[in-house]
């Protein structure tokens, strides 16, 4: 009942820190039987609850033993039933090798009833640009055993992780059979790194991710109107794209590096004269006619001012969990790879607590019926606020943007003209990369 | 055909025969709806390239309709359903009629809010309309469209078959007074007798409507539908309050609005 709970408030608290939990490929996890989902880690103890939050069926967490040692995350992994690993450096070599032994065997338990485990090849979190050499593990645990066992790659892809009511794309490949299969522990990580490969998006180099995710952006607009603040693209297209992008990137940095450099040049002066406007890629060829202008205008006149009473009514009554939650995860974080997590673990604890001591104040100020009402209101007041805050964000810098093409629509013309210019460039690259920049990856 | 076109056909067709039943007393509102039905099968293949004409002639033959029929069930079907509904609500509430307890809590500040709220159906339609029609994909347009037509469909189809004029009318003498609110209920009072009095209390479109658009928003602007998701409920108590509908002509309008979301997310 506690694990269930539990279960149900990080699912919660998943869906309130992003503002899109994106995914595709989910029909590749079968529905039941023995398999293993193994992923790219680079959001801490946030990646495993994103693969359960989008996946119909439960999976059995692992995680590195030392977690246990916070008393709170030793409560919660208990609760949920997370197999733990030790690590190395953590742990006597001795002992370490006995416990693994025990949680290899535990995880081999688990396969051979039928179930789903989430499992980390790269073996720690981090936020290098590409991913880390895979372990062995999954290899180990799935080679040999008497039911047939599938492996399932996913590519976690977040828009920026540390930050609140950001997007993350998880995209599922087609799962290795390992029934069967007779090639080495090695040979079958090396098959399945390249399989997650294909599902994420690896740079060579860290100052290259904000160009190439420029290029996807603009490739994305296909210089045209942007679609409707309620339409937003997934983040899974845009993943898939920013794979070839980066792939591009890296060939292209080795075949042709002047024509690279020119590029570069060309979009980086492009990109940063979009950041100091404000302007995002996607509104470059937003259409500044009056007719639009005014429907766009009616449509968030009524989110403004009926939402409006709501959010605020939401915000008040959020507002000081959120900033314990924020102090917490501000004081615990000492690297962008952990403030998800340093946000979302303790929210599951701090907002039901917040949420009792509001109830009873109302309870003993007005009555036992408000008291409850008001509870009853809280989660729907609070998930509306974000939803709302993320509209009206997205509404006003389309504002903002509209107002600046109207009073310079020379401006306009001439950064949407290189962007254009910059998508026929890098439109014209592709022949030559033999890659296809609207083609998904596929695994 | 499109979906909404073959619903707004039939509800016609149901209406000019029950029309029929009626003849020739009812001759002039035989001759009208048999023309509009007339004239609605003729302009499908002419409206079929302009979209949102169409729509609007589906939607526009809908709001005919409602006034329309305010007094042709009385007058055409032999029987009156206020008594099955009323019934219907005490055996709901274990043996109480809700309207009747509802009485000493509805105070004049109360009523007021209230029919504020169940005024601001009209806004909210109007409003729903516009930004369905306008501005919208096709196949978005369409399932609005159907979605709106079925609605209105069922709920005339209920008007027609359960022939009732709620609360106030029925319960006026068990009430110990009538409504007595400001402005507002003036408001709604007046323009109930405008569309012919109360009438058509089963199901209550009032509800089947506003949930519809509510049903419809939640799948395709998600936020527009939560933020009237706590209107739609208020509107849903605003129908009891001011005595127009029994409750179970409530969940009647929300049954209405579940089949009309379903026809809609399968329109053609």
């Amino acid at each position: 009942m506690i694990g269930w709970f539990i279960r149900k408030a990080l699912g919660a608290a998943v869906w309130t820190y992003f503002r899109r939990v994106d995914a595709e490929g989910v029909e590749h996890v079968p529905p039941s039987g023995a398999v293993i989902v193994a992923s790219n880690h680079t959001n801490a103890l946030v990646d495993p609850l994103v693969i359960q939050y989008v996946l119909p069926r439960r999976i059995t967490l692992t995680a590195k033993a030392s977690l246990a040692d916070d008393p709170y995350l030793g409560f919660l992994m208990r609760a949920v039933g997370v197999l733990r690993f030790h690590r190395r450096d953590e742990t006597p070599a001795r002992s370490s090798v006995e416990a693994n032994r025990r949680a290899i065997q535990a995880c081999r338990d688990h396969l051979a009833r039928g179930e789903a485990l989430c499992i980390f090849p790269e073996g720690k979190s981090h936020s290098a640009p590409g991913m880390l050499p895979f372990k062995h593990g999954v290899s180990r645990i799935a080679l040999g055993l008497e039911v047939p066992v599938k492996v399932v790659p996913v590519g976690l892809y977040y828009e920026r992780k540390e930050k609140f009511r950001s997007a993350v794309s998880v995209r599922f490949g087609p799962p290795i059979e390992v029934a069967g299969y007779e090639g080495t522990a090695k040979e079958l990580t090396q098959k399945l790194r390249q399989r997650v490969e294909a599902l994420t998006v690896e740079h060579g180099r860290l100052r290259e991710a904000p160009l190439a995710e420029h290029v996807g952006r603009l490739l994305a607009t296909q210089a045209a109107a942007p679609p409707e603040l309620r339409d937003e693209a997934p983040l899974t297209e845009h993943a898939a794209r920013l794979r070839r992008v980066a792939l591009g990137y890296r060939q292209l940095s080795r075949d042709a590096p002047d024509e690279l450099r020119a590029l570069e040049t060309r979009v980086r002066a492009h990109r940063k004269e979009l950041g100091q406007l404000g302007v995002l890629p996607a509104d470059l060829y937003l259409p500044i006619g009056w007719g639009r202008a005014l429907h766009f205008a009616l449509s968030m006149f009524e989110v403004l001012v009926v939402g409006g009473a709501i959010a605020l009514w939401g915000w008040l009554n959020h507002l000081l969990p959120f900033l314990v939650v924020r102090t917490i995860a501000r004081k615990l974080s000492r690297d962008r790879d952990q403030w998800a997590s340093n946000a979302i673990y303790p929210a599951i604890a701090v907002y039901p607590f917040f949420y009792v001591l509001q109830s009873v104040l109302v309870w003993l100020l007005l009555s036992p019926l408000g008291g409850v009402a008001y509870m009853a209101l809280l989660p729907f007041s609070g998930a509306y606020y974000v939803l709302w805050k993320d509209r009206v964000g997205a509404a006003w810098r389309r504002v903002r943007t509209f107002f600046r093409w109207r009073s310079d629509p020379a401006l306009r013309e001439r950064l949407a003209g290189e962007g254009r210019a910059i998508i026929e460039q890098v439109l014209a690259l592709v022949p030559r990369m033999d890659l296809d920049l609207e083609e998904g990856a596929s695994a | 055909m499109r979906t909404g076109d073959a619903v707004t056909l039939g509800i016609l067709a149901v209406v000019v025969f029950v029309l029929s039943l009626g003849l020739p007393a009812m001759w002039d509102a035989w001759l009208l709806h048999a023309g509009v039905l007339l004239a609605y099968a003729v302009s499908i293949p002419i409206a079929a390239t302009r979209p949102v004409l169409c729509a609007l002639t589906t939607i526009g033959v809908m709001f005919t309709l409602y006034l329309t029929l305010a007094t042709i069930p009385f007058e055409t079907i032999p029987w009156i359903a206020d008594p099955a509904l009323s019934r219907a609500d005490e055996l709901l509430f274990f043996g109480t009629n809700p309207s009747l307890w509802l009485e000493p809590h509805v105070t004049a500040g109360r009523l007021e809010f209230f029919a504020l709220v169940y005024a601001l159906f009209i806004p909210y339609v109007y409003l729903s309309i516009f930004l369905g029609l306008v501005g919208r994909p096709d196949i978005e347009r369409n399932a609005f469209v159907t979605g709106i037509a079925v609605t209105y469909a069922l709920g005339f189809l209920g008007y027609l078959l359960v022939p009732a004029r709620g609360p106030v009318v029925f319960l006026a003498s068990d009430f110990a007074a009538p409504l007595q609110g400001g402005t507002f209920h003036g408001m709604i009072v007046r323009s109930v007798a405008q569309c012919g009095g109360p009438h058509g209390a089963f199901p209550s479109l009032h509800v089947g409507v506003s949930c519809f658009l509510c049903f419809f928003d939640l799948r395709w602007n998600r936020l527009r539908g939560l933020t009237y998701v706590p209107i739609v409920v208020l509107i849903m108590c605003a129908t009891v309050v001011v005595r127009y509908h029994y409750v179970v002509d409530i969940l009647a309008g929300v049954l209405v609005a579940a089949v009309a979301y379903r026809a809609a997310s399968s329109a053609r």
